[in-house]
């Protein structure tokens, strides 16, 4: 009897060469396939929060900044600014189509002259980053003498006693307004002072900004002001029924710009020439005078402008032009089509009639 | 496995991949039409703000911006009929040497019209027409986007004289 050592034949399991190279092939195809598909979704889906961030921030910042343009109390001024100090910029136009000529803004559009060039109106060639203006700062406010303990201000008198009763602080720089006698003054130093519970006592500068300073030199008020109950010079008694309410109210300069791609409000912006800020920033205060930043990521460098009626007419200072252009520098490296979004507004100060003459 | 649901399995796959593909952009599509839808009213918003700040005394001459609309509604032509104003695309910033940042050609330019129509109601004091201290501002912003999504926005308001 013989045994046999051989086992019964038999293939082992597993798969041949080609059906592994076809699985492969299949299972390449298929992932190279969700590769495509994975980058091309994280690409929409980056592009589409490129987009959406830079139009968020084109729009939050125009919103931000209407209100405060449209109830300007004085004409606009461009600037330059260059994070530490301004500088005026005047307006030219010059005849003719861009690049050389000034540009016709379509937006604004001159209704008298429809259906010619002259319809539109034109922007000036040096636009700036900045643009600056007065707004209403509180009031009115009654007067309650000179400051120095006399009740009734004469006309000689630099100074002026103010009770503001809401909070307002008056600051250097400010303008401060006395309709009884049609008259805008400077604030300037020394800074208003509490003279007894919430009455200031304030500095007059240079009437309605003309002098060759605006911090530096007095100005006496020009006419006797009477604040009490007191018998004038002229026979009229002021009593009780008839009490010498004299009012007056301030306005303050205020500015937007744009720099280091930040769309930045100045609520207290210091006189032309004078040193920026106007007030040193204190934690302590949570003090939000000398800058905010209201939005980053705002590209365009030089977005402000004003309008004129032609090249040769004069500026429209009262109507801003703003093209805020924004993207999304977090996905820069993107440089996504449409991932720049530009708003473009024209806005009109709705104070008419315009009541600071200078700023 | 077969051959059979192999195919089957593969094409649901891509099928499905195909449908969110283009879901997604369909998704971008409309994002991007209602960032337009967005941007024109602001066009309109602009044009309603010009209306209302224009200085207009009973005594003094109606602002040009509120003169009555020869049509309604306006024709090509008339005035406050402006065409080819650029939405999301400054062309005289990008023109212009230091205006324009690297970013500036990235954004698409719709081109829209922009349609205003002043008529007169009768105010208070029983005016109308030409007379009328009371006029109805409508702004219309139309625009098409991708050659065929035309779109309008419209804005309406009242105005009077600043004083009495």
């Amino acid at each position: 009897m013989t045994f046999s050592m051989r086992t019964p034949t038999k293939r082992a399991a597993g798969f041949t060469l080609v059906e592994l190279m076809v699985s492969l092939a299949v299972f390449s195809v298929l992932m190279l396939g969700l590769l495509y598909y994975t980058v091309m979704i994280s690409h929409m889906i980056a592009r589409n929060m490129t987009v959406n961030h830079s139009h968020d921030t084109s729009r939050a910042s125009i919103e931000r900044a209407w209100s405060d343009l449209h109830n300007s109390a004085s004409n606009f001024v461009l600037m330059s600014f260059n994070g530490t100090t301004y500088s005026d910029v005047s307006p030219t136009y010059t005849s003719g189509l861009p690049p050389t000529g000034s540009d016709l803004d379509y937006y604004y559009y001159n209704a008298s002259n429809a259906g010619t060039l002259s319809a539109a109106y034109v922007i000036n060639d040096n636009r700036t980053n900045g643009v600056r203006f007065m707004v209403f700062g509180g009031g009115p406010y009654l007067l309650g003498g000179d400051g120095s303990g006399n009740s009734t201000i004469a006309a000689s008198s630099t100074t002026v006693q103010v009770n503001i009763t809401d909070g307002y602080v008056p600051v250097v720089g400010d303008k401060i307004q006395i309709p009884v006698i049609n008259t805008i003054f400077d604030v300037i130093a020394p800074a208003p002072s509490v003279v007894s519970g919430t009455n200031y006592k304030i500095n007059l500068g240079l009437i309605n900004g003309v002098g060759s300073s605006s911090t530096t030199s007095s100005q006496a008020i020009g006419t006797t002001l009477y604040t009490t109950n007191i018998a004038t010079t002229s026979g009229f008694t002021y009593s009780s029924t008839y009490p010498a309410y004299v009012t007056a109210s301030f306005f303050h300069r205020v500015a937007y710009t744009v720099y280091n791609n930040q769309f930045q409000y100045h609520p207290n912006l210091t006189p032309p020439g004078e040193g920026y800020p106007a007030v040193a920033w204190t934690a302590s205060a949570n003090d939000l005078n000398s800058m905010v930043v209201v939005r980053t990521n705002v590209t365009s460098p030089l977005p402000f402008g004003l309008l004129a009626s032609s090249a040769a007419g004069p500026a429209l200072q009262s109507f801003l032009r703003i093209s805020l252009e924004a993207y999304d520098l977090n996905y820069s490296v993107g440089m996504y089509v449409d991932g720049t979004t530009t708003l473009q507004t024209d806005i009109p100060s709705r104070t008419q009639p315009i009541v600071i003459t200078s700023n | 496995m077969t051959l059979m649901e192999i195919m089957f399995a593969v094409s649901m796959f891509s099928m499905f991949g195909v449908a969110t593909v283009l879901a997604i952009t369909n998704f971008n599509r409309l994002a991007s039409l209602n960032r337009y839808h967005t941007l024109a009213l602001a066009a309109a918003q602009q044009k309603i703000d010009q209306a209302m700040a224009a200085p207009w005394s009973v005594t003094g001459t109606r602002p040009a911006i509120l003169t009555l609309s020869p049509n309604v509604p306006p024709q090509v032509g008339d005035p406050n009929y402006e065409t080819g104003l650029p939405l999301n695309n400054d062309v005289y910033n990008s023109s212009r040497t230091g205006c324009k940042s690297p970013y500036s050609g990235l954004d698409t330019q719709v081109l829209d019209s922009r349609i205003t129509t002043v008529t007169a109601l009768t105010d208070a004091s029983g005016k109308t027409g030409a007379a009328s201290r009371l006029v109805q501002i409508s702004v219309t912003v139309n625009y098409t986007y991708c050659q065929r999504f035309t779109t309008s926005v419209t804005l309406t308001t009242l105005r009077t004289t600043d004083d009495f």
